[in-house]
């Protein structure tokens, strides 16, 4: 598979077709194409790239400023009947707090028309491994327990496309990796499983093709590996706390390897490097070449944003 | 019935039935006042007007009503809702009779109490009853709607409820035409024995006709946002 965007809208499940959605003049998404098929694809991106406007639009809860959306070969905006196969995990928190969650998912059972909505309230429950006895509303539920309760509603009659946003945030390792399991075998059962996150190890564990989303714009798509080998490709920036610094940084100018050397102050040296752990064991050497003592070495540019700033910039 | 019932579980806080309750009960109150009065035809009437259409009714129906969906959709719960397959004029409907449910006993039987302990006869309960239940209905149709389009809805709604259709809206005759309240005080004034002048009203069927209209107006605007909204 290619890390660049195709913008491939062939016969999938779901098909974006240069859509754009502008919040004011605010840029949400940018002409943004492709097609997601059955199995497990994850959208990444950092926090405010788009990914939730990207999931809003696929579900109909907003319309494109441009371009057009189809889920299952229809348009999902205004399409109510659509809405009985998919089911949705929002980022927010906030479900109906009064009641407890047998009668919020018995709830969103009925209204999706499944026949027996009780039986399927308790099994969905049971599947995120909270108890469907349990009568306490959930406003007394921690955020970890309530993350759960809108997997259990999103998944109770059965959609045939789910769409998880942030669906781990709030959940304890276990949790997570119970949640990982599920997500897979819903893929595995032919399903469309589309996974929002800005965690790039969350991402690896699906173990699945996956959409760059930066800035609004589809900045990189393939399966996990080829992103991964792609991100890892960039120059890495490193800040190193020596004394003296000069003497070092010096040094580095030549060194194999190094991108850019730059002294900030008397003890602080920042190199853009393309091998961070080449670059960690030719260092030591080289200060004690010049008598230098290397205090700390820290990575700058580690957070993902970094990562699809490089990213977009790649594909400008 | 399935929103309605969850809606009601929703609507019903302890804080809200405790306040508006105790509006009722005030409403009550002051009816004893009314009873001893020497002029208790006109007394009455001013009561249920003043009190009643002009404060009870539209202040808890706008409570309740513009709650409904307008709390939803800001706490961002609309969403597990409106992504089922569920026409949406059932959604508006079913909000607005959870609110009307909760608005009868807290406002319609208060005032309908307050007036039968003025003592004024039958006639004016029934008229008490019919305008405050119909006003409910058409304030609750607008909240509805007016929830889900209009941030702080509840301040916006008090502005309107006191400012316009207090004060604004009374001071003319075309300009009380476009309030409810002339409408609610139209159907009390016609069930009314006293003697007293009462500007701006109209015939009990244009009155009659005219709640009947805002009230499906309200429900047709409700559906419309929700077609039209953008949910979180």
């Amino acid at each position: 598979m290619s890390a660049e965007p195709t913008g491939d809208v062939t016969a999938d499940v779901i098909v974006f077709n240069q859509v754009s959605k502008y919040f004011g003049a605010v840029v949400a998404v940018s002409d943004v194409s492709f097609g997601i098929g059955t199995g497990i694809t994850a959208l990444l991106g950092p926090n405010g790239a788009g990914k939730s406007t990207v999931m809003r639009l696929l579900c109909g809860l907003t319309a494109p400023s441009q371009g057009s959306i189809t889920v299952l070969g229809r348009p999902p905006r205004g399409d109510i009947e659509l809405y009985r196969h998919i089911g949705l995990v929002p980022q927010q928190e906030s479900i109906p707090e009064p009641i407890d969650a047998i009668t919020f998912v018995t709830a969103m059972a009925e209204l999706s028309g499944v026949a027996h909505a009780r039986q399927a309230a308790e099994t969905a429950i049971r599947t995120v491994e909270l108890d469907p006895t349990d009568v306490r509303p959930l406003r007394m539920y921690s955020k970890g327990m309530r993350q759960r309760i809108k997997v259990a509603a999103a998944l109770v009659h059965s959609p045939s496309v789910v769409v998880l946003d942030e669906p781990l945030n709030g959940l304890d390792p276990r949790q997570r990796l119970r949640m990982v399991e599920l997500f897979q075998q819903l893929g595995a059962e032919g399903r469309t499983v589309i996974v929002s996150s800005h965690v790039l190890d969350e991402v690896e564990r699906f173990g699945s093709r996956v959409l760059v989303i930066a800035d609004g714009r589809l900045a990189a798509e393939g399966d996990f590996h080829a992103i991964r080998a792609l991100m890892d490709d960039r120059p890495h920036q490193l800040r190193i706390v020596a004394e003296p610094a000069r003497p070092l940084a010096a040094a580095l100018i030549h060194a194999p390897g190094i991108v850019a050397v730059r002294v900030t102050d008397e003890r602080t040296i920042v190199v853009d490097v393309e091998d961070v752990t080449g670059f960690r064991r030719m260092v030591l050497p080289y200060a004690v070449h010049v008598g230098s003592r290397v205090r700390a070495i820290v990575p700058l540019d580690e957070s993902l944003e970094s990562v699809f700033r490089y990213l977009v910039s790649r594909r400008s | 019935m399935i929103i309605y019932r969850l809606q009601l579980r929703m609507l019903a806080t302890r804080g809200r039935l405790l306040a508006l309750g105790a509006l009722g009960l005030l409403g009550i109150a002051l009816a004893f006042t009314v009873r001893n009065s020497s002029d208790a035809d006109n007394a009455a009437f001013r009561l249920i007007s003043s009190y009643g259409l002009a404060g009870l009714v539209p202040i808890t129906t706008l409570v309740m009503a513009a709650a409904s969906l307008g709390d939803l959709a800001e706490d961002a719960t609309l969403v597990h809702f409106w992504l089922r397959p569920v026409p949406r004029w059932k959604i508006a409907v079913a909000s607005w009779l959870a609110a009307l449910t909760l608005c009868v006993p807290l406002s319609v039987v208060p005032m309908t109490v307050a007036a039968f302990v003025c003592d004024v006869g039958t006639k004016f309960v029934v008229g008490t009853f019919l305008a405050t239940l119909l006003g409910a209905l058409a304030y609750g149709a607008l909240f509805v709607g007016f929830g889900l389009r209009v941030q702080r809805a509840l301040a916006w709604g008090l502005a309107y409820v006191l400012i316009w259709e207090g004060a604004i809206a009374s001071a003319g005759a075309g300009l009380s035409r476009v309030a409810v309240r002339g409408y609610t005080r139209s159907v009390l004034r016609t069930f009314s024995n006293g003697d007293i002048n009462v500007k701006h009203v109209v015939s009990r069927p244009v009155a009659l006709v005219v709640l009947i209209l805002v009230t499906a107006v309200g429900l047709l605007f409700a559906t419309r946002r929700l077609q039209r909204t953008d949910v979180a």
